[in-house]
């Protein structure tokens, strides 16, 4: 091949014409140029898609008029047909160090080179311009594996110094390794045994066999080498314990972790973060060095930076891999819930915000300090979706926060805490009872409404006293005929000397109260329906008080209707 | 192979085709029969492809048809045709011909005479002179004979053995170098043993045969080193045999040369130990995949590089059906690289010398004790392509023939079946030790009597005489 043995070029060997050598300078320069622009440019950039073209024009222009072109290489020279055409310091960057750094000797393009194959070369030149100190490949590596059919070109071969030193003498190696086999066959060499020779017909291959091995070669070019060196780090962590080897496998399997996540190859994310889980099991006992490492393993993949590439990854998924998502997600730390809820408030979609509500819920309910400290932060719809997964947590600790969260500024965050806190069990209602007065329409019906489920001593005398001592903040008469009605709902006898006064009052006495003090206690004896209310209000229907007679008869009235009707 | 070479095979076998076609056709047929002139355009068609305007020389050599000095692969197929042709040659003196490019000129009449003459020359006293003479009196000036004299292999075939010997040697000094590095700890690149696979696998797409000869270089102080090269040539072209892709061989080279990265944390004493190992030694022992693994993992080489490459420690001492170790929890197969890497491993191994055993085994009983253990170990059809490979009798092997001579294997004629084949035979140098003589194929017979002219009795392994076959390989290239 023309990487390894000199070959013949159809180049013409007489000098070039002067517009030959012309015609090779424009194919340089504008390679020289288009180097330029991959260097400044990601490979994509327009400037490089221009550059290339250019250089691909006068290149074909060349390869047309002139057939192949061809360089020697120095290392701060090309020479063209023996004449130094470029010269360049010998500097890592340049174009003849670079070829020349790997050994290339010459260079030819050849007629019939594509668009396609000139870009994929100017990119290998780019990425290989400026070699690392210990680098896993070079050009003419690159240059190997693309197999470009229309560049070829000449590599002296060992370039990288003197032949090693080297033995030949005849000498005993080292131990072997393999016990068992060897055993076996000291055993029969001892007894002067010989194996048994192989018969050239069991050498023949069946068709069975020549298909089962195309497969196995089919199925190894195509694999994605990654799964098995998965298997291959996490049985290395079951099988070597020793600190020093637990901590670059774990970080291989941080960047496999990362890659697969970007790559979306759920699957393989998903295995690490189960496999891992059962690793740090077996470590309970004996290997608990190892426990920290592990988590902190976790934590790193459950940081913004390592769960970042999710965010456009799942801009296009479909409901099995959200589904993927979410058993991975599940099993990262609650300290992943930070970067969760960044997320949920940057996707539009609402079965993603389903999913990572879901998820943050069931991380929360390993550990609810992460998401307790989320909420303090000013964002109010995170603030909001967060008291919404709280609220679907049981437990003491979730009732204090939302007890907390009930004073937050945030009318909707206030109304999210609030919903879970009244339908758990035994509400302290004390702790409520200043929402009566919140800003927020929805808040006070929700507190009233609540408080008028049952008779309640606690919540009746909450009312009274709020309503007898005039602690009132709001005074419209719609706030104040609520509360009134509420208190008959939940009241006792207790209330009824209350009521009588407010409704019957004299309006010159002390404690007068607005009309609609009257009107709502006339309402609240009336949703009592006890006897001794009923009472009051016919009292009050026989008022000489207009205004008092009149509220009382047009709820008897009511009553009346209601019984016929 | 490179495309070029492989261009040259098929051109090549067309040609030998359309050779062969042409001189049976002459045989039976009359001048002017149209079979004739139809065998005879198909010929000058293929010689007009294959000499491209230029000289074309065709030439047989040890065995094998070199074509502008290029060695010619074929086809299964095609071997009946190629082997008669084997034959053809040498029963009339010949080496080769040459044909100036000035054969165009020539008339179809022209060409019937050359393949009479060709034909008739079998019978004759010399030959070769008389089939010059007669080209002369029939003015063939386009063809010229090669006579089978001259024992010069082409040159090439040299600068390729001259090749791969420094091959060997530099990949033998990139995987120490990569070792020595990951063992103190340091950055370790791998470029340079990434060049070297890839020269490697070029030079095993050329001529197997001649890498296969390599591995039976030793080397004490650096035995893991030369394991570590052989096990990568061998696992090539077991690779290659298979039909694994230029790429996936290179990577297969790569695993080979750094599957044993972990033995060089294993203390020298155990490794070197003159006796059997107890069982603490076994253990450390035994840890070198793993800690071969984790070399792997600190090699400055990407993560898709890394994901292949650690496959060769892991998985060089687990057997077909998962025994061995180490032990797996996850891994629940082998895959293709780890059983083709088992295999190759086991090979050199066994064939390797050991202080604490009398002798190495010999190829032949390496591959019978492998065989003993095919579908447990070794994957079966992996295996049986290996022993195709290597042949029943591996190059390197030494065998006693019935001729009282001995010789070494060198080589095998043909690809698919290998089970006769070129020795050198050795000579006695005066000093108690050999030296190397003249190339013989195995599959010579006695003109009158068909019978086999050599026979192997029995085989051994090259250090029981004191042997060490690389010798002998690249004392031919220098
Ligand atoms: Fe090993
Ligand atoms: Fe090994």
């Amino acid at each position: 091949m023309a990487s390894v043995e000199e070959r013949k070029s159809d180049t013409v060997k007489a000098g070039p014409s002067e517009e030959q050598w012309q015609a090779a300078e424009k194919v340089l320069i504008s390679l020289q140029l288009a180097r330029k622009n991959y260097s400044l440019y990601p490979e994509n950039h327009v400037n490089c898609t221009r550059a290339q073209e250019q250089f691909w024009l006068h290149l074909d222009k060349y390869l047309r008029l002139y057939g192949n072109l061809r360089f020697d290489l120095a290392k701060d020279k090309l020479l063209f047909q023996g004449e130094i055409i470029l010269s360049e310091p010998s500097e890592e960057g340049n174009l003849p160090f670079t070829l020349f750094r790997d050994g290339i000797q010459w260079l030819e393009l050849q007629r019939g080179i594509d668009s396609k194959e000139v870009e994929q070369f100017l990119r290998l030149l780019n990425r290989y311009r400026i070699l690392s100190d210990e680098p896993e490949g070079d050009l003419v590596t690159a240059l190997w594996e693309a197999r470009f059919p229309h560049i070829q070109y000449y590599v002296a071969d060992m370039f990288w110094g003197a032949e090693p030193e080297f033995d030949l003498t005849v000498s005993p190696g080292a131990a072997e390794e393999d016990a068992e086999l060897l055993e076996e066959a000291e055993e029969k060499d001892s007894k002067s045994e010989c194996f048994s020779p192989i018969e050239p017909a069991a050498l023949k291959m069946t068709p069975e066999e020549e298909a089962e091995l195309r497969e196995m070669v089919r199925v190894e070019e195509k694999r994605d080498p990654v799964s098995e060196y998965l298997d291959v780090l996490l049985d290395s962590l079951m099988e070597l314990r020793e600190k020093e080897n637990f901590v670059p496998i774990l970080e291989s399997l941080e960047d496999v972790f990362h890659d697969s996540l970007a790559r979306k190859h759920f699957e393989i994310s998903l295995k690490i973060l189960k496999s891992l889980h059962y690793v740090r099991k077996t470590c309970a006992t004996e290997s608990t060095w190892a426990l920290p490492l592990i988590d902190n393993f976790f934590l790193t993949a459950s940081s913004a930076k390592s769960l970042r590439p999710l965010q456009t990854a799942w801009l296009d998924m479909d409901t099995d891999e959200i589904g993927q998502i979410k058993q991975i997600l599940v099993l990262l730390q609650p300290e992943a819930i930070q970067t969760l809820g960044g997320m949920l408030l940057e996707t539009s979609s609402l079965r993603l915000q389903k999913m990572l509500l879901e998820v943050i819920l069931v991380l929360a309910y390993r550990d609810l300090k992460p998401l307790e400290a989320m909420l303090g932060r000013p964002e109010e719809e995170l603030v909001q979706k967060l008291v919404y997964v709280l609220g679907r947590l049981d437990g003491e600790k979730s009732t204090q926060i939302l007890a907390r969260m009930v004073r937050h500024p945030s009318a909707r965050v206030r109304h999210e805490a609030l919903k879970p806190l009244l339908s758990r069990g035994p509400t302290d209602i004390k702790g409520l009872f200043h929402l009566i007065e919140d800003k927020n329409d929805a808040i006070r019906r929700l507190v009233l409404r609540h408080m008028a489920q049952e008779r309640n001593k606690v919540t009746e005398t909450l009312l009274m006293e709020y309503l007898e001592q005039g602690k009132l903040n709001r005074s419209d008469d719609e706030h104040i005929i609520a509360c009134f009605r509420t208190l008959g709902r939940c009241g006792s006898p207790r209330s009824i000397p209350f009521l009588r006064k407010t409704l019957l009052g004299r309006p010159w006495l002390p404690g007068f109260r607005k009309l609609s003090y009257r009107q709502g206690a006339a309402y609240a004896l009336q949703s009592m329906g006890m006897e001794e209310a009923q009472e009051v209000l016919e009292e009050a229907s026989r008022s000489l008080f207009p205004t008092v007679r009149g509220i009382a008869r047009k709820i008897i009235e009511g009553q009346t209707r209601q019984r016929k009707g | 192979m490179s495309e070029q070479t492989a261009e040259l095979s098929v051109a090549g076998g067309r040609f030998i085709k359309a050779f062969h076609h042409m001189i049976s056709t002459v045989k039976i047929h009359q001048e002017n029969n149209q079979l004739i002139k139809e065998s005879i355009k198909h010929f000058v068609k293929a010689l007009s492809e294959i000499s491209g305007g230029m000289e074309l020389e065709i030439l047989l050599w040890r065995g094998r048809f070199f074509i502008q000095g290029e060695k010619l692969h074929y086809r299964k197929e095609s071997f009946a045709l190629i082997n008669e042709m084997m034959d053809y040659f040498p029963q009339r003196g010949l080496r080769g011909l040459i044909f100036q490019p000035n054969f165009k000129e020539s008339s179809l009449k022209d060409f019937v005479i050359f393949a009479r003459l060709l034909n008739e020359s079998a019978g004759r006293d010399d030959p070769p002179n008389w089939i010059d003479k007669q080209f002369q009196t029939h003015g063939l000036e386009w063809v010229e004979i090669l006579r089978e004299i001259d024992e010069d292999p082409p040159e090439l075939e040299l600068k390729r053995k001259e090749q791969a010997r420094q091959s060997y040697m530099h990949s033998m000094a990139a995987v120490k170098e990569v070792a020595q590095k990951v063992s103190q700890r340091s950055v370790a690149g791998i470029r340079k043993a990434r060049r070297l696979a890839q020269t490697m696998v070029d030079l095993v797409l050329d001529d197997e045969s001649l890498m296969l000869g390599l591995t039976t270089i030793r080397d004490y102080d650096d035995y893991t080193y030369t394991h570590s090269v052989n096990v990568a040539l061998l696992a090539m072209a077991l690779g290659k045999r298979i039909g694994l892709s230029q790429i996936f061989l290179e990577q297969l080279g790569i695993c080979g040369m750094f599957h044993d990265l972990g033995k060089v944390e294993v203390p020298k004493e155990i490794l070197l130990k003159p006796d059997m190992l107890n069982t603490g030694e076994w253990d450390q022992m035994r840890k070198h995949p793993l800690i071969g693994v984790h070399r792997v993992l600190q090699l400055h080489a990407s993560r898709e590089m890394k994901s292949r490459a650690a496959l060769g420690p892991f998985e060089h001492h687990l057997n077909y059906n998962l025994t061995g170790y180490p032990k797996t929890h996850f891994v629940n197969k082998v895959t293709l690289f780890g059983k083709i890497l088992r295999i190759a491993d086991t090979y050199d191994a066994l064939t390797s010398e050991r202080k604490y055993r009398p002798r190495a085994f010999s190829p032949d009983e390496a591959l019978r004790l492998m065989w003993s253990k095919v579908g447990e170990d070794y994957d079966p059809i992996l295996l049986k392509i290996f022993v195709n490979m290597v042949g029943l009798y591996p190059v390197g092997t030494i065998l006693k023939l019935d001729t009282g001579e001995m010789g070494l294997v060198v080589d095998y004629p043909r690809d698919d079946e290998r089970t006769r084949p070129e020795v050198l035979l050795l000579e006695d140098d005066g000093q108690g030790g050999f030296k190397g003589g003249k190339t013989v194929s195995l599959e010579e017979r006695d003109e009158k009597t068909g019978s086999f002219l050599r026979n192997v009795l029995e085989c051994h392994h090259p250090t029981k005489l004191g042997l060490q076959p690389a010798q002998f390989y690249l004392k031919e290239a220098s």
